[in-house]
């Protein structure tokens, strides 16, 4: 019964942690660099990443894997190097050697110095024969042991390398002597040269005399892990504790079962959490353990650790209505049925989980979608009834008009410029908005207007779902949805250059949408030779019919609606307006509808609005009235209106 | 799940499973001489601290990943105990559960507020335990006996969800074969409860309690 249970134990769920080699484990690139100049170098500075925690690579003190801070971390490698008087120095704490004491006290014996509670005191400047520099120099100089100080924190001990005093001066070049008189020592794994290592925020934090040129010095950079150092702290093993075992346990067998889906998660998970340190992801990973994270939802804990508490719209968006959305847009976009499907499914698609589920990359946008047909079909606006529906709030559109970004240098603009140029602090204009709000629909207006060079990065967008801007942050779009309007295929260039109408009034939708699609399918593939845009869009290409009769009927009629309601409610101006005036009205601006919803909308301003107000401030009728309108003098130039105040009502 | 498997074992097979084997006693006579050194007390939680408190959860997915302790706190024996258990018991392996019950004995310090205590595994994700109520609190008023039988019901609820990756606990406490309280304590509940402010007849019967008693 035991032996059975162990053979359980080491199934192929888990398999025992395999020992690894050195040549095998991922070593990451500053670790070698350590390796290598640590034998010839008595001077090292390490730079950058300093504070984090870094998973230990190889077979030695330290289990290999386990996220040990930085001097623990030298600690165990310079102690499995060969060195056997490692010490810590601070200027606040003087030497100390947490891991092993014994290692200090052998390192004051070796300096003469005594070690007091686990600590040698000595300040960093100063003339006395004990301050840190002098004792660092004795140690580097003498042959029994070899011996390895590293000053943390060095960043600190002078306030700035412009504002150093003569004593400031004195201590660094100190620290240059005793690198110059280094010695080298036999130890069991080899020769070994005393090592003097500095631990730096920044390298401009020291004179800059102390580095540069000096052929004692190296320096090495640490940067945050890279992809594979993050995709390997989520693999194996290590994986399993990101979450709650009761978590664990139940979610389990299903990725068990499908583990591409879990690679698929990974990869995800990887992708969003670039730039993040070590212990930024290990506190990822404790929060994802308390929160009790599903292990599906693993990429929403790297939103909760980058924004705090938000609630995602997606997660919370209600079935019900989106079930009645066709309706809801109807009311806002009239005469345009086949388009709000097609649009509709596409949301329905990303509610539902389904977008993407025939690509790789799980962390493409929700949604795309490009909007063609005519001018003021009502493209713009189903953009911002969506906005709506998805988020609550039309705000949630955020707009760019293409026609501003016309330049080869405008992606600038859109992503931020490089460093060194001017705008570099200032972010990008797209990239500053996704970071501010990732639940948003984007509309990038008349995309044709844009320069080709726009169309790369959005090429980048629409398959990867993320986007480095110019102060290498990167911004996800996987919460968003894109949409591209165009006016592409409404008009076309005869043999002479010259625009001619590709489709008119007089055709049905079916031969418009098919004409449309045609003209932006031959704009990609043939005029700008980047047919892979198009592919990217997929079948998404929604065609916006043009505004008939009866559409036009209904806009009009939701416009001044809209005109009486507001006065109602502003002003308590009650208007009639007679059946004969609107009559009139109705044939003024159903005219003509070439341009579309938004030509109605000019003509209800230049017929109603602007002579309605005329009137009303001639009459100064103000406030708590009723006017009926009954007929429009449209001969007159300006348009008038022939209103008069019902009598009972009529204001003083 | 088999009779055996719930038997309570002693404290001195648990510590020597897991810590090791004690030190000799001395020689009768050799005590005889010195003062009496204290090698070890028993520690039972008091009636009013026993549902604010409960063992500590064992991190089951940090035990798979780790040969060695990663909080710091967990002694390295105890813990490598874990590490071999813990592919079985993340399986939701039901024999892996009992070994893990024989070897913890997450009731023991429960001794003195009941007979006995009886555990079952419906499933990975459930148990149940069943604990024969102690004469001593069963003969007082009814409402003090429901705040004890829902009391141990909720500790010994929490402190098998600390030690099993289980979602729920049905907790039945008896006496003389019949039931006095039956009730299911769910994971993701008590996951938001302030366990110091609540009364435990109170929360029982939120959760679907029925008493009997």
């Amino acid at each position: 019964m035991r032996l059975l249970l162990f053979c359980a134990i080491i199934s192929p769920m888990e398999p025992c942690k395999k020992k690894v080699t050195h040549m095998e484990a991922l070593v990451p690139k500053w670790h070698r660099e350590l390796e290598l100049f640590s034998t010839v170098k008595p001077l090292l500075i390490l730079e950058g990443n300093v504070l984090d925690q870094y998973r230990y690579p190889v077979t030695g003190s330290i289990p290999i894997d386990e996220l040990a801070p930085l001097p623990k971390y030298l600690h165990g490698f310079l102690s499995d190097s060969g060195y056997d008087a490692v010490t810590f120095y601070s200027n606040l704490m003087g030497f100390m050697n947490p891991f092993a004491p014994a290692c200090l006290d052998h390192y004051a014996r070796l300096t003469g110095v005594k070690a007091e509670g686990g600590v040698i005191p000595a300040e960093f400047k100063g003339n006395k024969a004990d301050t840190a520099p002098n004792i660092i120099r004795r140690a580097m100089s003498q042959r029994q042991s070899a011996t390895a100080t590293v000053l943390e924190l060095a960043s600190h001990y002078i306030v700035t390398p412009e504002r150093m005093d003569q004593q400031d001066v004195n201590s660094f070049n100190l620290l240059l002597q005793a690198a110059l008189s280094a010695a080298t020592v036999r130890t069991p794994q080899g020769r070994r040269q005393n090592l003097l290592i500095l631990l730096v925020n920044k390298l401009n934090d020291l004179p800059a005399w102390f580095y540069l040129n000096n052929p004692l010095c190296k320096t090495i950079r640490l940067e945050a892990p890279d992809r594979e150092e993050r995709k390997r702290l989520i693999s194996g093993s290590a994986f399993a504790t990101f979450f709650d075992s009761t978590v664990y346990r139940t979610d389990m067998p299903f990725y068990e079962a499908h583990p591409e889906e879990l690679e698929r998660l990974r990869e995800k998970f990887v992708g969003l959490t670039e730039g993040l340190t070590f212990t930024e992801l290990d506190a990822m990973r404790r929060l994802s353990k308390q929160e009790r994270t599903p292990i599906r939802d693993l990429c929403q804990v790297v939103d909760l650790y980058k924004y705090g508490i938000r609630e995602n719209p997606w997660a919370t968006l209600s079935m019900d209505s989106l079930r009645h959305a066709r309706e809801d847009f109807e009311k806002r976009i009239k005469g345009q049925g086949a388009a709000l499907e097609r649009t509709l499914d596409v949301v329905k698609r990303a509610v539902t989980g389904m977008n993407g589920l025939s690509s790789s990359s799980t962390a493409k946008p929700k949604g795309v979608l490009f909007f063609a047909g005519p001018t003021g079909t009502g493209k713009t606006e189903t953009a911002k009834a969506l906005a709506e529906k998805l988020f609550g709030d039309e705000s949630a559109c955020i707009r760019f008009d293409m026609s501003e970004y016309g330049q080869s240098h405008s992606d600038q603009k859109l992503m931020g410029a490089p460093p060194g140029y001017v705008g570099y602090e200032a972010g990008g204009q797209l990239t500053n908005a996704v970071k501010k709000n990732p639940f948003a629909i984007l509309l990038f207006d008349e995309i044709e207007k844009a320069h080709p060079s726009i169309l790369d990065k959005f090429l980048q967008i629409l398959e990867d779902g993320r986007l480095t801007d110019g102060q290498g942050h990167t911004v996800y779009f996987s919460e968003t949805i894109i949409i591209f309007t165009s006016n592409l295929g409404i008009y076309v260039k005869d043999e002479f250059g010259r625009r001619q109408p590709n489709v008119t009034m007089d055709m049905d939708y079916n031969e418009v949408e098919s004409r449309v699609r045609g003209a932006i399918d031959e704009y990609f593939k043939l005029e700008l030779g980047r047919p892979e845009i198009l592919n990217r869009i997929g079948e998404n290409v929604v065609v916006f019919d043009f505004i008939r009769r009866e559409a036009g009927e209904a806009i009009l009629r939701a416009q001044v609606d809209k005109i009486v309601r507001r006065m109602e409610e502003q002003k308590r101006i009650h208007i009639d307006i007679t059946d004969d005036a609107y009559s009139t009205l109705r044939e003024a601006a159903l005219r003509d509808l070439s341009n579309g919803g938004r030509g109605i909308g000019n003509q209800v301003e230049s017929l109603l609005i602007n002579p309605l107000s005329r009137w009303l401030f001639d009459h100064e009728v103000l406030a708590d009235a009723q006017v009926v309108l009954e007929g429009f003098d449209l001969a007159a130039r300006p348009p008038c209106v022939c209103c008069r105040l019902k009598e009972e009502d009529c204001h003083a | 799940m088999p009779e055996q498997n719930t038997r309570p074992r002693a404290l001195s097979d648990i510590v020597n499973d897991l810590w090791g084997t004690p030190a000799s006693p001395e020689p009768a006579a050799a005590v005889a001489q010195h003062t009496p050194k204290k090698v070890y007390q028993s520690t039972f939680p008091p009636f009013e601290q026993l549902w604010k408190t409960a063992d500590e959860t064992v991190d089951w997915t940090d035990a798979l990943a780790s040969a060695s302790p990663t909080d710091g706190l967990t002694s390295p024996r105890l813990w490598s105990f874990f590490h071999e258990h813990a592919g079985a018991v993340l399986k939701g392996d039901l024999n892996a559960y009992v070994e893990v019950l024989h070897a913890a004995n997450p009731l023991g310090d429960l001794a003195p507020y009941a007979v006995s205590f009886d555990v079952e595994a419906e499933s990975a994700d459930r148990l149940r335990v069943t604990f024969e109520g102690s004469p001593a609190y069963l003969g007082a008023a009814e409402k003090e006996v429901r705040r004890y039988l829902a009391g141990v019901a909720l500790r010994a609820a929490r402190d098998l969800m600390a030690l099993l990756p289980v979602r729920a606990v049905l907790a039945e406490g008896v006496s003389q074969g019949k039931t006095l309280l039956s009730v299911e304590f769910d994971r993701d509940e008590l996951q938001k409860v302030r366990f110091s402010f609540i009364d435990p007849e109170t929360f029982a019967v939120a959760c679907g309690g029925v008493f009997s008693a």
